[in-house]
């Protein structure tokens, strides 16, 4: 479904360079690794500017058009890209200028096509960082992720769900622009800059709209630029790793260590998820085996002043935990260095996504999780996944603390092959019945892809219901993404 | 109007929250109606607000507060929540509310030391909550407004902030689970809860609804009622209870065995841009339990004893003070660990040209300003609403970056000084700024704040005016309009006289909106709205959804 | 004084709410962080210091009347004076307990007065005691005692009973011991038996000010008359009147030195005069009444004026702000420690913070149900801290207690007062 759309008006718009309705880009966009069915969108168009997205929201209201924005570049897993009812995919790979770095306040202002290794590089040049997902995609926006609300793996900068994020800038499904948070005005962001200001104050006085728009899958509206929250470089790492067969002692041990701010790194792998990431063009079976069940990875920094003395100050306190953890600490892991996993999962994947690597294809399964939780739903994913011929060897886990160890984000990684149908329908079988089983053992699925929503909002109706009335509010016409979440 | 005791609405409600916690007694309800603000926006020269509710109740659960709702939506009634009320939105802003007073409710449910939340009913207050978690080795952020606030109100509805913003986040920010009764009576369970997985998070699932539920300021009482929520709570390195005593004189606590992990340190700089580097140094190396930073002229407020001790203290120590400081709270696992953090903050006090403040890190004032770092306690309430009767900020409540921060502070300085050499203002030398410091130095909050005689319509309108020029200034100069000081300065023209008096002050361009959205009833937003996107009119759109019967008091803001 | 002198002051409430609860800094727990029983019981704003200063505001603008739902209100306040304290770590302006007695100073003058206090008021005046009872039996409770008669013969120290002491049977070995503990160390005591009269302080605060300033007019006289040097109660609501409602009224008992029992017990022991035998193991608490501690501060009347000095109200002269740091505290503490065997254990309600009996102000006699009420509270206080007795030193508060240890079965908790403890001791 196009509506009443043709490419004239497209291309009056966007030019002709950026609008695509050949059979073969548009077949890349009709589907991804997720279960979702394809759908083929009428058009790819791929805007240069805010006012060009302007534009392609009023036509497309108009005439009734779904628009489905996409910013990372494949592959793409969740099915938040597939066009269900067809439409317009608005691709923003190609708006991907780091706008600004700014070292006084540890702040960018990037656009959506930016990806992590390229503001990486940026922000080392100012001796700072951006907290990063666990060894994302190379292909992955950085926006993507943030409007994804995808944790980061340092939790004591992690102070809530929205971080690294700060302010955006919207075209909200009706066309108005907005700027969050102190972006807003008063003045224009050039006023602003000019006065001091670097957008990246989050609260509004009275709402914080940036959060409809994170996890909301382009379903509100579409984000052109974005503040992130940056950090120091620190002066000194000393990365220590902690490993056995017994989860519930690590995590007490991970509980402590982000409870009393002891590390900034900090995440518990399985011997699955480790080898996958470890591998790299290697044997990633190989290499599991040689593995321990779960590792314990984290990392002591030190800044500025003092970097190695604080370093050996916390090291010593952390060990001291340790011991009343019943937990050792190695610098290397059947021969894998700590050194070498700050390293690897500090940045995007190169080459091959490490979830690909195992089998080919990779379901993930993630949620939010209570403390009591953690051991609970792995227990019950190794049952599930055992009472329905799942190999457990080929589920990855990986645990990390969000919000500074208020709740933990789980993941379960099925590694399956995907060119296999057989293989495949059952994979999706097993991922619908066993996220249900999850959900019924206090797994909250916060960030609701795929084939999940309906389970979701069947469970919190009145939440459904508000959304669909907030929703009613930015995207009158629901011609953002239509079908995904409870829309 | 009070509801008549014959009529339905009257008889429902008391059915649902029993004969002892409804009333209708216009003395009794003006308990609800005297306010701190009240002088600003009711009759000039006492703090009673223009109008009385319809009734007040206090109901005792969220089944209750439901039940309230809906006949307040069956009534075409309006209804308004509050907790321990203490501003002038607490009042009812317009015709036919009842007021929920929401006392009754006020116990600590849960405290989850492994998720680290407390849950909480909205009359529970920072001292009971703290005082409980730190049995367990736990700490919470304090609203620097007074331990004797609503935890929930804050994080939930209202604003503040507080020394633990530093590595805590801010107030709204520690907010994990809700329960909010919604305009129309149904009952959202945010977050985890709605999918019954606990407390542990307000966002998602999907859009994270917690973006329509608050921001900077809260919906102050004007978006349904809040009845429950979990709050983030963080590790406590010292003892499980802070002992002190001659515990009844401010200014003069002393501790008890408070352990060697602990220490305070008050730090001075040459200048504003000093001090924030030194603000973000700190955050940098993550050093600091909490943090905050109060001018010389407000210090001495808060540790004067009585009125008149103030005027003989500022006499004695106000040019013995530096200007320009900040403080900042180790607290640490272990001696070694401050011992360390100490020479990292000298390096910083060597980099930036500070240095140490001796004369408020000793006796008498070391213990009590460490107290009010750890506990708040009521001496931020001591040093400004309790010598006067009336503070507020001029600007507001302002979040801001590393490089805007001193030229808010000094602006309003200056601009401050002429009201009080004018008398019409306390005199804290115009050095009244007060501020805390966001996630590790991100982001430094500040309040310039102002004393002034409530029941001296002169001096309250003196507070008005000098709001509404700091206001023109720091659009002007900063690109920068509070939500707070407008608020405040709108509010005061509610009352039909003074607003005709305002509109002469105000630069025509404000006038203009403000004529054009007055009909909208919302003075506030008309101010605030034009200069930030229009903002206000999408709540609008978004509370006409939540709220079809127009139930919830919420003008304004 | 009168509600309009107020006026001034209750214009700064800032309706903090801090008047609901102790001061802040002394919180230890969530469960006792209360200090006003009439709020933390009724809930409604305008229980608490805060919304009774307000009522008053309301009422002096003429905003509204005594209905009968303020006439309860005013009436269900023990005028304990925890929410003065409270307040004044904050404030100075604001006097939230003086309004509080003036708005019942005020329903008498409209003749809106409660009735149950009516009738206590109107046997009280007329037998020159709370029970109504005969002036005559007065005296009774020292019957085959050795003591001095004051009024006929000199004594260096006037034991003044009190009502509960001479008149309730169960209170009268306290009185007796208190005696007997006195004169056994050398102490020259006489009392006035049945020349004793009730020292007012009910009718104060129940508020009969007249009614007081009559009956306390004529105590004054006979004490001053007998010619004693100390005057020595074992009563805390005496000790208070004495100390604080005297001087109010401008009632003179100067050249008399007051002292609680506490403090002569304190100094007796201190100096060896009492010989302590026995040993009582015991986990025991002790309860601060409201009217020997907070409210038995020194009190100085203030004459002056506000003055504007850097824009804020500043006394002139320097005024002494009443926070109740200046009652009896550390006299029945040290007298409790000076017992061998016994484990002295704080509730987290103390000193000029201490939660009240629930009996004060007229509630005991008007609202018994609030008054047990508000003692049941502290029983569950003491009981949290796994004490096995309460001690006091007032005989209203220990009836306050008893009933409600009856009422509320908190199970084997004693309650005791302080010289029974002593006695035991000796």
């Amino acid at each position: 479904m196009s509506g009443g759309i043709d490419r004239k008006q497209l291309v009056d718009i966007a030019g002709k360079d950026n609008v695509f309705d050949d059979e073969e880009t548009l077949d890349a966009y009709s589907q991804d690794e997720s279960f979702l069915p394809p759908r083929r969108p009428s058009f790819v168009v791929k805007p240069k500017g805010r006012d060009e997205i302007v534009a392609l929201l009023k036509i497309a209201n108009e005439t009734k058009t779904p628009l489905v924005p996409v910013s990372s570049g494949p592959p793409h897993f969740r099915g938040d890209t597939v066009p269900e009812y067809g439409g317009i995919v608005l691709d923003l790979s190609g708006m991907s200028k780091i706008l600004f770095v700014d070292r006084e306040d540890r702040v960018a202002m990037i656009e959506p096509g930016v990806r992590f290794r390229e503001l990486q590089a940026a922000l080392r040049k100012e001796g700072m960082k951006l907290p990063i997902p666990l060894c994302p995609r190379e292909t992955k926006s950085v926006v993507g992720s943030c409007l994804e609300r995808e944790p980061h793996t340092i939790p004591k900068y992690h102070l809530d769900h929205c971080d690294p994020l700060s302010c955006a800038e919207v075209v909200f499904g009706t066309g108005d622009v907005f700027c969050t948070g102190e972006a807003a005005g008063p003045g224009t962001i050039e006023d602003k800059q000019k006065a001091g200001w670097r957008q990246k104050i989050r609260v509004e006085p009275q709402t914080e709209l940036i959060r409809l728009f994170q996890g909301s899958q382009g379903t509100m509206g579409i984000v052109t630029w974005v503040t992130v929250r940056c950090e120091v470089m620190p002066g000194t790492q000393k990365p220590l790793l902690a490993a056995g067969d017994d989860l519930e002692a690590l995590l007490e041990f991970l509980y402590r260590l982000v409870r009393m701010r002891l590390c900034d790194e900090a995440f518990i792998l399985d011997g699955a998820d480790m080898a996958a990431i470890a591998a790299e063009d290697g044997d990633v079976d190989a290499l599991q085996d040689t593995l321990p069940r779960w590792i314990l990875f984290f990392c002591i920094s030190g800044y500025r002043i003092l970097p190695e003395e604080r370093v050996s100050i916390l090291e010593k306190e952390t060990r001291e935990i340790a011991k009343l953890c019943n937990v050792g600490l190695q610098d290397a892991v059947a021969g894998l260095p700590a050194e070498k996993v700050l390293d690897i999962t500090g940045q995007p994947c190169a080459d091959t996504y490490w979830k690909l690597r195992k089998r080919g294809a990779c379901q993930d399964i993630y949620f939010i999780s209570s403390f009591d939780g953690i051991a609970r739903c792995v227990e019950v994913m190794r049952e599930f996944a055992g009472r329905n011929g799942l190999p457990v060897r080929d589920i990855g886990v990986y645990v990390q603390p969000v919000c500074q160890g208020h709740g933990y984000h789980c993941e379960f990684n099925i590694f399956h092959k995907g060119e296999d149908h057989a293989e495949r329908e059952r994979v999706k079988d097993a991922y619908e019945s066993l996220c249900r089983v999850l959900l019924n053992n206090g797994a909250f699925f916060s960030r609701p892809y795929d084939l999940l929503p309906e389970m979701v909002y069947e469970r919190d109706a009145v939440a459904g219901g508000v959304l669909r009335k907030v929703k009613s509010v930015f995207d009158p016409n629901n011609i953002l993404n239509p079908g995904k979440l409870c829309f | 109007m009070a509801l008549e005791e014959s009529s339905q609405a009257y008889r429902q409600l008391r059915e649902i929250v029993g004969e002892e916690n409804i009333t209708t007694d216009p003395v009794v309800m003006d308990t609800y109606v005297w306010q701190w603000l009240g002088d600003l926006v009711g009759e000039k020269g006492n703090c009673f607000m223009p109008l009385r509710p319809e009734a007040v109740v206090l109901p005792g659960s969220t089944r209750e507060v439901q039940r309230v709702v809906k006949v307040c939506n069956r009534f075409g009634l309006k209804f308004k929540a509050h907790s321990t009320g203490w501003i002038s939105y607490a009042a009812p802003l317009t015709e036919g509310v009842v007021i929920l007073d929401l006392r009754r409710m006020d116990r600590i449910l849960e405290i989850n030391t492994k998720d680290m939340y407390a849950l909480i009913e909205p009359y529970v207050t920072f001292s009971q909550l703290q005082a409980e978690l730190m049995k367990v080795g736990l700490n919470c952020e304090v609203n620097a407004a007074g331990s004797n606030c609503s935890a929930l109100a804050q994080a939930a509805a209202g604003f503040g902030a507080g020394y633990g913003n530093y590595h805590m986040g801010y107030g709204a920010g520690t907010l994990l689970g809700v329960e909010w009764v919604l305009p129309d009576g149904e009952v959202l369970k945010m977050g985890s809860l709605g999918s019954g997985c606990g407390w542990i998070t307000s966002d998602g699932p999907g859009p994270s609804l917690k973006g329509i539920m608050r921001g900077h300021m809260g919906t102050l009482g004007g978006c349904g009622v809040f009845t429950k929520c979990a709050l983030r709570v963080y590790h406590w390195p010292g003892p499980t209870e802070i002992v002190c005593e001659n515990e009844a004189m401010p200014g003069y606590e002393r501790f008890v065995n408070l352990p060697d992990n602990i220490a305070m340190y008050y730090l001075y700089f040459d200048d504003y841009e000093k001090r924030s580097e030194a603000i973000c140094k700190v955050g940098e190396e993550d050093i600091g339990y909490v943090m905050g930073f109060m001018q010389r002229g407000l210090a001495i407020l808060g540790l004067a004893d009585t009125n008149a001790h103030f005027v003989d203290l500022k006499e004695d120590l106000f040019d013995a003070l530096p200007s320009i400081s900040f403080v900042v709270l180790l607290a640490t696992h272990s001696r070694e660990e401050l011992e360390h953090q100490k020479r990292v903050l000298e390096k910083i006090l060597e980099e930036t040209g500070g240095g140490y403040i001796e004369l408020l890190q000793q006796e008498p004032f070391n213990d009590v300003i460490t107290l009010h770092l750890i506990k708040v306690g009521t001496l931020s309430a001591h040093a400004v609403c309790g010598r006067s009767g009336a503070f507020l900020c001029a600007p507001g409540s302002n979040a801001v970056t590393r490089r805007i921060a001193g030229r808010l502070e000094s602006l309003s300085i200056e601009l401050k000084k002429k009201y009080i050499e004018e008398g019409k203002l306390v005199d804290d030398g115009g050095e009244g700024t007060w501020g805390v410091v966001w996630d590790h130095g991100h982001t430094i909050y500040i309040e310039n704040l102002v004393e002034w005689d409530p029941a001296d319509p002169e001096s309250s309108m003196a507070h008005v005016r000098l709001q509404e020029e700091v206001n023109k200034e720091t659009i002007e100069k900063l690109s920068y309009l509070s939500s707070m000081g407008t608020f405040v300065e709108e509010s005061a023209k509610m009352n039909p006289e003074d607003m005709v008096k305002l509109k002469d002050m105000t630069p025509s361009d404000l006038i203009e909106k403000s004529e054009e959205m007055a009909a909208a009833h919302s003075p506030y937003d008309a101010k605030l709205g034009p200069l930030l996107r229009n903002y206000h009119v999408w709540l609008r759109r978004i509370r006409e959804q939540l709220d079809p019967n127009n139930s919830s008091d919420a003008s304004p803001p | 004084m009168a509600l309009e002198d107020y006026e001034f002051g209750a214009r700064y409430c800032s309706r903090d709410s801090i008047c609901k609860f102790i001061p802040q800094y002394a919180v230890k727990d969530a469960r006792f962080a209360q200090c006003c029983p009439s709020i933390s019981r009724y809930n409604v704003h305008a229980y608490s210091g805060g919304g009774r200063v307000i009522m008053a505001t309301s009422l002096l603008q003429g905003r509204g009347e005594i209905s009968e739902e303020v006439k309860e209100i005013i009436y269900k306040c023990q005028l304990c004076g925890a929410c003065q304290t409270s307040c004044h770590i904050v404030t100075e302006l604001v006097e939230p307990l003086e309004i509080a007695r003036e708005l019942k100073f005020r329903c008498v003058e409209e003749g809106k007065e409660n009735q149950a206090l009516s009738s206590v008021r109107e046997r009280l005046v007329k037998t020159n005691n709370i029970f109504g009872k005969k002036q005559a039996d007065r005296g009774k409770w020292a019957e085959g005692l050795k003591v001095k008669d004051a009024g006929a013969e000199a004594a260096e120290v006037l034991f003044f009973a009190g009502c509960r002491l001479s008149y309730d049977d169960s209170f009268a070995p306290v009185a007796r011991k208190s005696v007997e503990l006195m004169s056994g160390a050398g102490m020259d005591v006489g009392i006035l038996g049945k020349g004793e009269t009730c020292c007012g302080g009910r009718l104060f605060d129940m508020g009969y000010r007249e009614d007081f300033r009559k009956l306390a007019s004529t105590i004054a006289k006979k004490i001053k008359a007998c010619g004693a040097k100390r005057l020595v109660t074992a009563c805390g609501c005496c000790y208070g009147t004495f100390k604080q409602f005297f001087p109010m009224m401008e009632l003179d008992l100067e050249g008399v030195e007051l002292l609680h029992i506490s403090e002569v017990l304190d100094d007796l022991m201190g100096e060896g005069k009492i010989e302590l035998k026995r040993e009582i193991p015991l986990r025991v608490t002790y309860h601060d009444p409201c009217h020997l501690g907070r409210l038995g501060e020194p009190y100085e009347r203030w004459e002056g004026q506000y003055v504007k000095k850097l824009g804020l109200w500043v006394a002139e002269p320097d005024r002494e702000v009443r926070r109740g740091l200046g009652g009896v505290f550390d006299p029945p503490r040290n007298v409790i420690a000076g017992i061998e065997g016994i484990k002295l254990v704080e509730m987290k309600r103390k000193r000029e913070y201490a939660w009240c009996c629930g009996a004060g102000g007229g509630v005991l006699e008007a609202y018994p149900e609030f008054a047990a009420w508000t003692a049941g509270e502290r029983l569950q206080e003491a009981m949290s801290e796994g004490c096995e007795a309460l001690v006091t030193a007032c005989p209203w508060c220990e009836t306050a207690f008893r009933m409600a240890v009856k009422e509320s079965g908190v199970g084997e908790l004693k309650v005791m007062d302080l010289v029974d403890l002593v006695a035991m001791a000796t």
